[in-house]
């Protein structure tokens, strides 16, 4: 049995403090899931809260038919995709109530770059090039490419996240190369690459 | 295969999701076509440069600010619950929550049958039966999916194995009670007294 369920025995035979582990070895994965889903970094502490919030409440029903960190990572993608929703409809009612000072443009770009409310990110001129380019990904391409690409899952993995079919991660990856390859190519020439 | 045809799929040759004779076709063209190889860097390098993009370290106080949290949502502020019946009630939560011997949750109970006892106001008796008490092992214990914030009313906390019920008069003591008090008795007939303010 993996470490993960063994801890969850632990916590439904009444150790809530074995939680703890649990935590302290997701946490990376799950701020880094959100702030690179939502290119917010401001936000993804609090919405990664949420997603232990969640785990730890709903962990009695966990079954382990799957791994934890599927589980896991699928709460932290539901949380990822309403936020969204509650941002859009708080753009949604600031464009409707018709502003002057020129925050209107603002929210409109923030929506269409998929990032409504971040500051400046530290960072490379190439670091902030690849965070755009990937924040301009479709929610699902993205999805599946911080899974992969960052979160080192396999197609398997993702396709149990995300509840689609392998066949239909690869293509989502396809895509996604096919984007990033656009838009990033000249300054990853520029770079010399490897 | 011409160039187009392997543009076409370069996607899924870079990634390695062609079968080994069409993926061996794109090798040989790459190998023998400038632009088609360029291409095919180019979706190399594009995704290798996305290592540029660092991971964030969580705060420090990541996991401890978790536990705040959730010790706050699930232990309601005191000073809301004066009755002992809610303080009981709270203890009790407590108990399934952190683990707590199973002999204390004996002379909780003890202690709550001592009240009914004692504290005999003429009006109204509160009296607090439970149910499916744990004195052997620790409970399975589920928390509730809606804890309660503070200010939530006082049913929301109360544990799920025991209920209270409100009567007019004094109750004939319960079986259970009966059960429970005859397993208590000291060997010279009394039963052992318990003082509550050692639990509050
Ligand atoms: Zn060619």
């Amino acid at each position: 049995m993996d470490e993960d369920l063994q801890v969850i025995e632990k916590f439904k035979r009444g150790d809530k403090d074995s939680f703890t582990f649990l935590i302290n070895k997701y946490k990376k994965p799950v701020v880094n899931l959100i702030y690179r889903f939502t290119g917010n970094f401001r936000d993804s502490e609090d919405l990664a809260q949420e997603v232990f919030l969640r785990a730890y409440r709903g962990l009695d029903k966990f079954e382990s038919r799957s791994s934890f960190f599927t589980w896991l990572y699928t709460i932290t993608m539901n949380l990822c995709l309403r936020s969204r929703e509650k941002e859009n409809r708080v753009i949604i009612q600031s464009l409707n109530q018709k502003q002057e000072d020129g925050s209107l443009d603002r929210d409109m770009d923030a929506l269409s770059q998929g990032n409504p409310v971040e500051e400046s990110v530290e960072g490379s001129e190439t670091a902030q090039a690849v965070r755009k380019a990937v924040m301009e990904l479709p929610p699902n391409e993205r999805m599946a490419v911080i899974l992969h690409r960052y979160e080192d899952k396999s197609y398997e993995e993702i396709a149990e996240v995300l509840g689609i079919s392998i066949s239909a991660v690869k293509s989502r990856l396809h895509r996604a190369r096919e984007s990033l390859r656009e838009k990033l190519e000249g300054i990853a020439f520029q770079k010399g690459g490897k | 295969m011409n160039c187009n045809e392997v543009k076409k799929i370069m996607a899924e040759f870079v990634q390695g999701d062609l079968p080994e004779k069409e993926s061996g076709d794109v090798q040989v063209h790459i190998d023998s076509c400038p632009e088609c190889r360029y291409e095919y860097e180019a979706f190399i390098k594009t995704w290798d440069i996305l290592d540029e993009w660092k991971a964030v370290e969580p705060s420090p106080d990541f996991t401890a600010r978790f536990l705040t949290k959730v010790m706050a949502q699930e232990k309601p502020a005191r000073t809301e619950h004066n009755s002992i019946v809610e303080r009981l009630g709270i203890i009790f939560r407590n108990m399934f929550t952190f683990r707590v011997p199973a002999w204390s949750a004996a002379l909780l109970i003890a202690a709550a049958i001592f009240l009914a006892q004692y504290f005999n106001p003429p009006q109204v008796v509160e009296r607090v039966v439970y149910r499916e008490v744990p004195v052997v092992e620790t409970a399975d214990y589920t928390i509730p999916s809606n804890p309660v914030v503070a200010g939530g009313s006082t049913g929301d906390y109360l544990p799920s194995p025991y209920t209270v019920l409100k009567n007019t008069q004094k109750p004939e003591a319960t079986e259970e009670e009966e059960i429970f008090e005859q397993q208590n008795k000291k060997t010279d007939g009394t039963i052992e007294r318990i003082d509550l303010k050692d639990f509050i």
